[in-house]
């Protein structure tokens, strides 16, 4: 028998464009799968050449879930480039609008994409979404549905729009808080935190107590041993809009605590052709394929495994019941990135009540005009989906000459190629001929799911060598003959 | 009735102004059934290949590759009214910016960024090939004729509103009687809530970049000095980016009776600079301060190159240089 291929085309509750191709050989055995990101936009080459100001609005539209995050962190990376620092105003009103996109994404992603897979995995295909969940669990279904006009509102607050803000300056933020925008949204955020509530106590109680998310918890399949990065703030607790990047390895040993300025030295990326997303890897270590033993992993669980502490009250116990009931750190199972994300979401409201009360928000010295500018910057952040690193370089005039941006779904690339394998090679049943279940191939997406991977984040590019020839690899539609082209640039 | 929601080149923030219908995506769940919307429904690409008619196609993102090509004309086969949802469906989006750039430039510059170490092509089976890369970006309605277009980065609350509306009075089978444009019939500069002294003789004192100069809260950018796609940009949201002490980006796309924005913006500009001052100052200093627009693609077309006048120029010399 020839080889064969099952296609999950596209991977769907994900955000932006993905699908699997498992290649399954004559003695019904998988000879390789591909995650395979299905474009590119081009944002590194069609950033250069643009005034760095404007990058926070461009990179902004790299993803329009955590449209913040980008925004945010180009931001940062622009206060770095032209040598200021913000006043201390500035820093905090950034520090609490970006809880809200912490908030917002998980949230989005647990309800209308995770959800489904741990209520009722096995229905129908078409109804295994949110609108055939109002039907089963209405509650908390519309629970989700309700969060959406406080995130809305709050984020309308910090940056005129939900969506693609205009919020973030070189230097500081567009405007300062007035008394009635802090009013509001105190009202705002407490609405809000109710409802976080009561989804907290249905992740508890109705999700981590059932016996299908205990068997998720206990799948080897869904499990890889790994290395770990993300920010810790100066008291090692978890942190979001500004930290060091601490990376530990399997066993949980600190192997580097550093500033991003010097993200080059611990990452490198590996690009190939057959997906639009690069595979960074850990410099020292080198690119090993998808062996589970040279990868790192970023996102939730990462930073639950990196930091000492989570501290507010919910956020802090919750945080330490889950390392209690999982037996202790690092946390392996890809199942617990969801657990990660309800304690994210719980610890940045009560973050943003916590800041509410900062005298400092009020303060109208939002924007430092004055400093040094080194024409070359590195911005960090934990995006939801993890470690987001921008890097710009500008000739004199602010004209950006090179632009380097590893999203939070790169980094997971490599990882959830290799879990794919994993799960595939234990779940899938292929003495049946070509008819797989769908069933079957979701448990394929809820390993891909559990990532909460942004693909249209993570799209990049491929194929060719670094000379100023390079090759392109042309198959041919009519014949699916395969050619290489070279071509040189101009 | 049946709606799908499908891709071309996205980053979601269209996906999110559509779940940020709240509750109001009951409603609109309980007449329709959404057949296809890869961020929340699980049907998969053969699922829609299957379905025979579908009453309302929304189409999100720019078209990039051949399968964009292929996503576009399907729904259109498919479906009575097209519905552009975004700036990149409409006017090729900030993935536009990649209009002049040629795809082997792109490949180049993405391949050669300061952690990109290792590349290997790898020994891959047909059926696992990526779609192809178009040579440039291209907003939907350069691939299909939409019935309705609705600009914005992402579409404003307002639009989403009346798309809502749209959607729960429609009545199976009407088809529209002419293309339909959300948003006023007029520039932003209507609605703005910050009014210039004399609206008609808006005089700009030079040209700053954003990072020069502290914006004042409650001025008229361009009387700040400061660039503002206002006077060519279609109203289609209520000023967000304005109130928040932005000036306008222009995601909204050309204002009616606009056909491209930068060119436009370019004849306005240079009207409004330093329009005070004496001749001789006024003519060398003009200079001056228009280069201080060190980017007029990035600035001017952040939303529309795709499909703008350059754009097209381009495309001719192109294929000039290939028939050499």
């Amino acid at each position: 028998m020839s080889k064969r291929y099952i296609l999950i085309d596209p991977v769907t509750r994900v955000e932006g464009e993905a699908r699997v191709v498992i290649v399954v050989n004559g003695k019904n055995s998988i000879d390789e799968i591909y995650y395979e990101i299905l474009s590119t936009r081009g944002f590194e080459s069609f950033c250069i050449g643009r005034a760095v100001e404007e990058l926070p609005r461009i990179t902004s539209t790299i993803c329009g879930v955590c449209s913040w995050a980008h925004h945010v962190a180009s931001g940062k990376t622009l206060d770095k480039l032209f040598g200021r620092e913000p006043p201390i105003t500035a820093k905090k009103i950034r520090e609490l609008a970006y809880y809200m996109q912490i908030i917002d994404s998980h949230l989005l992603h647990f309800g209308v994409m995770a959800l489904p897979d741990l209520v009722f995995p096995e229905t129908d295909p078409l109804t295994r979404n949110i609108i055939g969940l109002l039907k089963v669990e209405p509650k908390i279904a519309s629970t989700i549905l309700g969060t959406r006009r406080y995130i809305k509102q709050i984020e309308k607050i910090f940056g005129g729009k939900p969506i693609h803000a205009a919020f973030m300056i070189p230097g500081g933020v567009t405007r300062s808080l007035k008394e009635e925008d802090v009013e509001k949204l105190k009202e705002q955020v407490g609405e809000l935190k109710k409802l976080i509530i009561d989804i907290l106590d249905f992740f508890k109680n109705r999700i981590v107590k059932s016996e299908l998310y205990q068997s998720l918890l206990n799948d080897e399949s869904y499990m890889l041993k790994t290395y770990y990065m993300g920010l810790i703030g100066s008291g090692r607790e978890l942190t979001f809009y500004d930290g060091k990047l601490k990376i530990i390895d399997s066993e949980g040993r600190e192997i580097a605590v550093f500033n991003v300025d010097d993200y080059t030295e611990y990452i490198a990326e590996y690009m190939s052709n057959w997906s639009y997303s690069k595979f960074p890897y850990l410099r020292k270590l080198g690119w090993h394929g998808f062996d589970e033993k040279y990868i790192l992993r970023v996102g939730p669980l990462a930073r639950i495994n990196v930091v000492d502490k989570v501290p507010t009250e919910i956020g802090g116990n919750e945080y330490k019941e889950m390392i209690e009931s999982l037996g202790g750190k690092p946390i392996h199972n890809t199942m617990a990135y969801h657990w990660a994300r309800i304690i994210e979401i719980v610890y940045s409201i009560e973050r943003m009540e916590e800041m509410l009360d900062d005298p400092d928000l009020l303060s109208k010295d939002t924007v430092n005009l004055e400093g040094e500018p080194r024409y070359e910057g590195m911005g960090v952040i934990e995006a939801p989906r993890g470690v987001l690193i921008h890097h710009y370089k500008s000739d004199e005039h602010f004209i950006a000459t090179h632009v380097n941006i590893i999203t939070p779904t790169t980094f997971n690339n490599a990882a959830i190629n290799t879990e794919l394998k994993k799960v595939a090679r234990k779940h899938l049943d292929l003495t049946n001929g070509d008819r797989v279940e769908y069933k079957v191939l979701n448990k394929l997406e809820m390993s891909i799911r559990a990532y909460d991977p942004c693909n249209s984040c993570a799209a990049h590019v491929i194929d060719l060598s670094t000379s100023d020839e390079f090759k392109v690899l042309i198959i041919e539609k009519e014949t699916g003959r395969k050619r290489l082209v070279k071509y040189k640039v101009v | 009735m049946k709606i799908a929601i499908v891709y071309g080149a996205i980053c979601g923030g269209c996906d999110v102004a559509i779940v940020n219908w709240g509750e109001k995506l009951i409603d609109i769940a309980k007449k329709y059934d959404i057949v296809y919307w890869n961020a929340a429904v699980d049907s998969k690409l053969e699922d829609l290949e299957k379905i025979d008619h579908i009453n309302i196609g929304i189409f999100m993102g720019s078209i990039r590759t051949d399968l964009h090509v292929k996503l576009a004309k399907l729904l259109r086969s498919k479906s009575d009214i097209i519905v552009a949802y975004g700036a990149c469906a409409s006017y090729g989006g900030v993935p536009g910016l990649a209009t002049l750039t040629r795809k082997e430039k792109l490949i180049k510059d993405l391949a050669s960024t300061i952690t990109t170490e290792k590349i290997e092509e790898e020994d891959i089976p047909d059926p696992a090939k990526i779609p192809e890369l178009l040579k440039t970006n291209y907003a939907l309605i350069q691939i299909i004729d939409p019935d309705i277009i609705i600009p914005g980065c992402p579409p404003s609350s307002v639009s989403n509103e009346e798309l809502a509306k749209f959607l729960l009075e429609y009545q199976e089978g009407t088809r529209l009687k002419e293309k339909i444009v959300f948003g006023e019939e007029n520039s932003l500069c209507s609605i703005c809530p910050r009014r210039p002294e004399d609206l008609h003789k808006i005089k700009m004192p030079g040209i700053y970049r954003l990072y020069e100069v502290k914006l004042d809260e409650n001025k008229c950018f361009l009387e700040q000095g400061i660039i503002c796609m206002g006077p060519a940009t279609r109203a289609a949201c209520k000023a967000p980016c304005i109130k928040n002490n932005h000036p306008c980006v222009g995601c909204m796309g050309p204002a009616p009776g606009v056909d491209d924005v930068g060119l436009k913006y370019i004849s306005s500009v240079a009207s409004l600079v330093m329009v005070d001052k004496e001749k001789e100052i006024l003519e060398e200093g003009l200079a001056k301060q228009l280069d201080k627009i060190v980017d007029p693609i990035g600035v001017f077309y952040k939303y529309t190159l795709s499909n703008s006048l350059i754009a097209k120029l381009a495309k001719k010399s192109n294929k000039r240089d290939e028939k050499k």
